[in-house]
């Protein structure tokens, strides 16, 4: 059943469409948030809130884009509060991320092991730059979707992938030369 | 168009979302320029390294409760967030009734009659408070001035006297010098009044004589804790020294307590330097301190290998919920996993606990989970170590950590796992080890025996 047809009837008050709709989109929300915060703990957090809080948006829901980027634009929201009230606890990544790099310059270049460079790099991405590029190239959103997620312009969307993309280019050059 | 122009657009030709006219005019440009050309290419390795990540799953189990996991939640958040009417009312009325309170408590201090107008006792009381200080502070100036007799009694021996410390701190270094000759040349026990006004004046030579002290074994561990309270940056490499050569643990860590701040920035100084007998004593000294602040440091020492021993220890001591989240976050890369489950180990947390219970669920990391999770000896994790029986690989671990646990709540889990056929035979030899009983296989005399004891 399409995505509407089940919000259709959740509005008309059959509870159970949502199940069907959480259960249709609990990995990709999971994955997406799993990306983002690398932590399995927090991803799930972020992936049951943004469905609780969707449970309770869905009746205002006119179905403007797509229900999955409606669902990620939630879980974005969340994810930067989330960020915003643990500023504390990211001082601990900070160092960790250091640790990250400083064994980097040693390691053999692998496929495994390219890819491992390459997650830790996307993860020191600053916030906006790592959500474009997710939501780019591993939930495969199209620039206006995901302006329309993060809440910026096309343009910026634009702008910030190709930022992200040299960043990321800059730390794995050896890796991919 | 430029190069530089280019190579901003080949992020959203990668992603299709250029114009078939631009697209036409980035392939020309291509053709013909090298350098953009080798962007090009490298930005389509890029992708295709970012696009071939595998990301971890957490596996089917974690899947299989989660609309049940989700719907505890939503209700949890109901009985939370909404209040009946009558519950609002009551709460408004408390609030209100508090307000009133609170303004009723507060208003006699802040009228001015209390607290500005004295009454005539009160006026006699700090008169006569006026002229004993003063009294005090000639009969102590003589003293002092011309040697002859001791510091009046009552101002050294009497405890909390109100006056002897500020106008000990007032003579300054006369009084230094006078209470550093008395208490060399004194025969008897230097009293701690004494020794609590050196650290009041503390001059040159009050502070000396605090070291000379220090020195002392009957007087070390009283002396110690006064050293830092003195507040001289000199007080910490004599207080560390004490501590290497003597045992004086407490002493020493009281001391560098008293000295707040500064002890914690010398400490930081000297953790980072390459004697590393010298860094690991301030790491250790750093944990002791209580001051949070020094987490950041002791996580970027991590990286040095000789230092991690004393680094765990510290962190350990320091209790942080930021230390266990570092290293529930380290145990999440691979080259750091087995180091970080070994020292989570120590960190007997909620949050540590439930980390580990969802690490279970994983292939890579669940032989390290279990291993850690057998250090914390918690019954709660029973029903999850024995969904890890199903892995013949872990059986051994498994049980191991089964064994640790209260029998009595041990026990009814593994009966049951007797009906189990695929964990049957583990369930069996299970309840053998840890009942020294032997029932057979089948659960129904398990049962029975459970039940009369």
């Amino acid at each position: 059943m399409e995505d509407w047809l089940l919000i259709q009837q959740f509005q008309e008050g059959n509870r159970i469409a949502f199940d069907v709709l959480v259960d249709r989109y609990k990995h990709r929300l999971y994955s997406f948030a799993f990306k983002l915060i690398r932590d399995h703990h927090e991803a799930e957090d972020i992936s049951q809130e943004t469905f609780i809080r969707a449970y309770h948006g869905l009746n205002q829901f006119r179905g403007e884009g797509n229900f999955l980027s409606w669902l990620f634009s939630i879980a974005v929201n969340y994810y930067r509060s989330l960020k915003r009230k643990r500023r504390l606890k990211l001082e601990a990544n900070v160092k960790l991320e250091k640790i990250a790099k400083m064994d980097e310059e040693n390691v053999d270049i692998f496929t495994e092991e390219a890819k491992l460079l390459a997650k830790s790099a996307i993860d020191r991405l600053p916030q906006k730059q790592k959500l474009v590029l997710i939501l780019r190239t591993y939930e495969e959103l199209s620039y206006q979707e995901i302006a329309q997620v993060i809440g910026i312009s096309k343009e910026s969307v634009k702008a910030n992938l190709s930022y992200a993309r040299q960043a990321l280019r800059n730390e794995l050059q050896e890796v991919l030369t | 168009m430029k190069c530089r122009h280019i190579r901003r657009l080949l992020s959203a030709k990668i992603d299709g979302e250029v114009s078939s006219e631009m697209n036409g005019m980035l392939e020309a440009h291509l053709l013909q320029c090298i350098s953009c050309r080798r962007e090009w290419e490298m930005l389509q390795r890029e992708d295709a390294l970012l696009k071939g990540i595998s990301w971890e799953n957490p596996g089917e189990v974690f899947w299989k409760n989660y609309i049940e996991r989700l719907k505890a939640r939503q209700y949890e958040q109901c009985d939370s967030g909404e209040k009946p009417i009558w519950k609002i009312a009551i709460g408004l009325a408390i609030a209100a009734s508090l307000l009133i309170c609170l303004s009723l408590i507060s208003w006699p201090a802040k009228t001015p009659i209390k607290s500005n107008i004295p009454t005539t006792a009160a006026k006699e009381d700090v008169k006569n408070e006026k002229v004993t200080l003063e009294y005090e502070k000639i009969s102590t100036k003589k003293a002092v001035q011309n040697e002859k007799t001791a510091l009046p009694d009552p101002l050294l021996e009497k405890d909390g006297n109100r006056y002897a410390m500020s106008l000990l701190k007032e003579l300054g270094p006369m009084a230094g010098q006078y209470l550093s000759s008395l208490v060399r040349n004194t025969r008897k026990e230097i009293p701690q009044t004494w020794l609590e006004a050196l650290v009041v004046i503390n001059d040159t030579s009050s502070f000396n004589t605090l070291v000379e002290l220090a020195q002392i074994n009957k007087y070390r561990n009283n002396v110690l804790p006064l050293l830092g309270r003195t507040g001289r940056k000199e007080a910490i490499p004599i207080l560390l020294k004490s501590l290497c050569n003597h045992s004086d643990k407490q002493a020493v860590i009281e001391g560098l307590k008293n000295m707040k701040s500064q002890a914690t920035g010398f400490l930081i100084d000297l953790a980072y330097s390459s004697d590393y007998s010298q860094a690991k004593l301030a790491i250790e000294m750093l944990g002791q301190l209580d001051d949070h602040s020094v987490l950041p440091h002791l996580l970027h020492l991590w990286q040095n290998r000789d230092l991690r021993k004393s680094i765990l220890d510290a962190l350990v001591t320091l209790r942080s919920p930021d230390s266990s989240y570092f290293f529930m976050k380290l145990a999440q890369q691979k080259e750091y996993r087995k180091e970080a489950y070994q020292t989570l180990s120590h960190f007997h947390e909620p949050a540590v606990f439930q980390f580990l219970i969802s690490q279970l669920y994983h292939e890579e990391t669940r032989k390290l989970a279990l291993q850690t999770l057998k250090h914390f000896r918690d019954p709660n994790a029973i029903p999850y170590i024995l969904d890890i029986l199903q892995h013949s690989t872990l059986r051994k671990e498994g049980i191991e950590a089964l064994s640790l646990m209260p029998p009595e709540k041990v026990v009814p889990y593994l009966i049951a796992m007797l009906d189990r056929p695929a964990l049957k035979r583990t369930a069996y030899h299970a309840l053998k080890k840890l009942t020294n009983q032997d029932f057979g296989i089948e659960s129904h005399r398990w049962v029975q025996w459970f039940k009369q004891v």
